[in-house]
């Protein structure tokens, strides 16, 4: 086979290659204000909210305790949660829609290049520039948590470091998923809808607004539709001490009954794939 | 603590629960496909009977134009449009398939081949039963006013939208069944060329040298440099002017080492300078042994820059050919300035180069028979010295592109 027909079989091919997800990564990165709200809504939430507990804590140690109490890692990630869906969401609609916004995914396409391998290209791409810094965000919180957390109380049941560091891995596990969630969810409704505005507020108003409201309260006969929001499965799947953070009467969570750890899994990879089955759809399909 | 110590609430049912779990999140998605396909459905049903309507009315005019018109030129004011006009209808019909010959395909084959190529929006067609051949090696020019399917044909070709019938290759290789492999050769502007505003030109290059692959990395700088834009390869896209954009545009066509290259209208946004400079660059480009084929309005432009030309006039190519032969079919007219214009019509009425002969305000046109004008001129000449008619000045006025272009558009406007 000479060169030209080596070549051209691996433009065919729907893996992305490394340079192809490395030049996503570029454009990405490259966005200074997409990149300084990253960097805020990951790393600068626990640093901010810490550092304000440690300045109240140092000024009047009678009333406020130290910046790492147990309670205060619930509260944090929880927060860190939410403005992280939203970064999530935003990320992944940048970077589904900003090569149709530029007029550059006409250029991509004429290079001969598979439109899925495009669209493939996009999904490690952002979770690389969103993943890590969600971790970096998350490590603030534990390191905080293990080193700056109270005294224990007289009589109270110290959990060893395993456990401790069990939980910890646990809580940035399902912190990474739910952003994992937001990205693909963005990303899959970006690429369809060819835009990225529309479907950030749109998410957004999903998440912040809908998703309480739908299961807030059973709705009778209906319980196994609400148990497919993807909120509900990951507010299911949310680990204990993480849920203590809010309170209300379903312990932190919302009412629908609880449903089977599988399930839960079933729903969230449902969306993932869901989302992105449809993306990749649509961008193989799309008029450049 | 974690999900595992939750209670599983079984009264539901697991099988139901996973039934209308499944379903649930099916529903939406098989919703979509199936409202999409009656979609597709509906505009393939439409675009079929459209074909039916479109072919009955073509059949109609093949049969209208295979009549002879009977008419010859008569003695009437002449210009040099005119006789392009007069010539365009010599050669014949109403919707006619190309006429001129196009070069041969060199040894390679077609750089495009299209056969019977078609593209609906809807109940309107934007590329009508394209037959198009673009030889290797060549500047081929793809003219049409706005809105006659130029873009559209491009774009089909690139794979950028589908075709709805007919058959084509790109450098030999069929498309869209060997697209990569094509356009792996191919480089390609459509409409004005669109790049990441907050990188700069040499970032955006990275970009597709990256979907490109192969050794498109090292051919970023020597693109830069031959679309001047090394000064400014490490500024901001968003800091271009339009000109700018679209040599970055070229930039990127050069980066896959192309032996095609696509380019639709080019000159867009171009000073005159640098109008001239692609120009330039387009010749160069061909002089290298690729082969560039460009979309464009600008009659003068492609007259300047190309081989050979396609007409394209509601979405069909009406004539192809190269521009000497398809000019030359146009013919040329003579501006006499004489003594005696009265007697010097009636000595040249009897002559075989004159189709037409028009009175003027200080002498007369004659519109010449097709080929060799500056030698029916000299004929001319002769004829008025030898009737002793004193001759003031002597002109030969060739049809331009424009000239030719304006005649075959405007006669099918007026059969349609």
């Amino acid at each position: 086979m000479t060169q030209y027909g080596l070549v051209a079989v691996r433009r065919a091919s729907w893996r992305p290659s490394l340079a192809l997800i490395g030049a996503k990564v570029l454009d990405l990165r490259k966005r200074s204000v997409l990149m300084a709200i990253t960097v805020a809504f990951t790393v600068g939430v626990p640093v901010i909210f810490y550092g304000i507990r440690e300045i109240t804590h140092l000024a009047d140690p009678a009333h406020y305790g130290p910046a790492g109490a147990t309670s205060a890692f619930a509260t944090v990630v929880t927060l860190m949660a939410e403005f992280g869906f939203i970064l999530a969401v935003l990320l992944g609609a940048t970077a589904g829609a900003d090569d149709l916004t530029d007029g550059m995914f006409r250029q991509l396409v004429i290079t001969g290049r598979s439109r899925v391998a495009l669209f493939l290209a996009r999904i490690p791409a952002g979770l690389s520039v969103l993943l890590p810094l969600a971790a970096a965000g998350f490590t603030v919180t534990a390191l905080v948590t293990g080193f700056l957390n109270s005294p224990p109380a007289p009589g109270e049941v110290v959990p060893s470091a395993g456990a401790l560091a069990a939980a910890l891995t646990e809580a940035g596990l399902w912190f990474e998923l739910y952003l994992v969630v937001g990205f693909t969810v963005g990303l899959g409704l970006a690429v369809l809808m060819g835009q990225r505005t529309v479907p950030v507020v749109l998410l957004i108003v999903w998440e912040i607004i809908l998703t309480p409201a739908l299961a807030d309260h059973v709705i009778p006969h209906l319980v196994n539709v609400q148990r497919l929001i993807v909120g509900v499965a990951m507010d299911q799947l949310k680990p204990a001490p993480l849920a203590a953070a809010s309170v209300g009467p379903g312990g932190g969570r919302f009412l629908i009954p609880p449903m089977p750890t599988w399930a839960m899994a079933v729903v969230i990879a449902g969306w993932i794939i869901g989302w992105l089955a449809i993306g990749a759809w649509r961008m193989l399909t799309r008029d450049a | 603590m974690g999900a595992d110590k939750r209670v599983v609430v079984a009264d539901d049912g697991f099988m139901l629960f996973a039934l209308t779990g499944i379903l649930g999140f099916l529903a939406p998605v098989l919703i979509l496909i199936a409202l999409g396909g009656i979609g597709y459905g509906i505009a393939k049903l439409k675009a079929k009977l459209g074909i039916a309507k479109l072919k009955a009315r073509r059949r109609a005019l093949r049969g209208q134009s295979s009549e002879p018109s009977g008419e010859l030129p008569q003695l009437r004011d002449t210009t040099a449009r005119e006789a392009a006009d007069h010539a365009a209808g010599a050669v014949g019909s109403a919707r006619p398939s190309s006429t001129a010959t196009p070069r041969g395909p060199g040894r390679d084959g077609w750089a495009i081949e299209t056969h019977g190529l078609t593209k609906w929006f809807g109940a309107r067609v934007a590329v009508d039963d394209v037959e198009l051949l673009v030889p290797r090696g060549s500047a081929f020019g793809y003219l049409g006013p706005n809105g006659a399917g130029k873009t559209t044909l491009i774009r089909v070709l690139l794979g950028l939208t589908r075709a709805d019938g007919g058959t084509m290759s790109v450098l030999g290789l069929p498309v869209p069944a060997e697209r990569g492999r094509a356009l792996a050769r191919v480089g390609a502007i459509v409409d004005a060329p669109g790049f990441h505003a907050h990188l700069t030109g040499r970032e955006n290059l990275k970009i597709l040298a990256c979907a490109r692959g192969g050794e498109a990395h090292g051919h970023i700088g020597p693109a830069l440099e031959r679309s001047r834009l090394t000064q400014r390869a490490d500024d901001k896209v968003s800091t271009y002017s339009m000109g700018m954009r679209q040599r970055l545009g070229l930039a990127a066509c050069l980066l896959g080492d192309p032996q095609l290259l696509i380019l639709d209208e080019p000159m867009n946004g171009l000073d005159p300078a640098g109008m001239r400079e692609m120009r330039d660059m387009i010749r160069c480009l061909v002089e290298e042994g690729r082969t560039v084929m460009l979309s464009s309005h600008l009659l003068d432009e492609v007259e300047r820059t190309c081989d050979q030309v396609a007409i394209v006039d509601g979405g069909s190519v009406i004539r192809q050919g190269p521009i000497d032969e398809l000019i030359g079919q146009a013919g040329a007219a003579v501006e006499v300035q004489c003594s005696d214009p009265p007697a010097a019509a009636r000595s040249l009425g009897q002559l075989s180069v004159a189709a037409g002969i028009a009175l003027t305000e200080h002498g007369l046109t004659v519109t010449l028979t097709p080929g060799q004008p500056q030698e029916k001129a000299d004929e001319i000449t002769r004829r008025l010295v030898e009737a002793g008619i004193s001759v003031h000045g002597i002109r030969v006025v060739r049809a331009s592109l424009e000239d030719w272009f304006l005649s075959v558009t405007s006669r099918l406007e007026e059969e349609q």
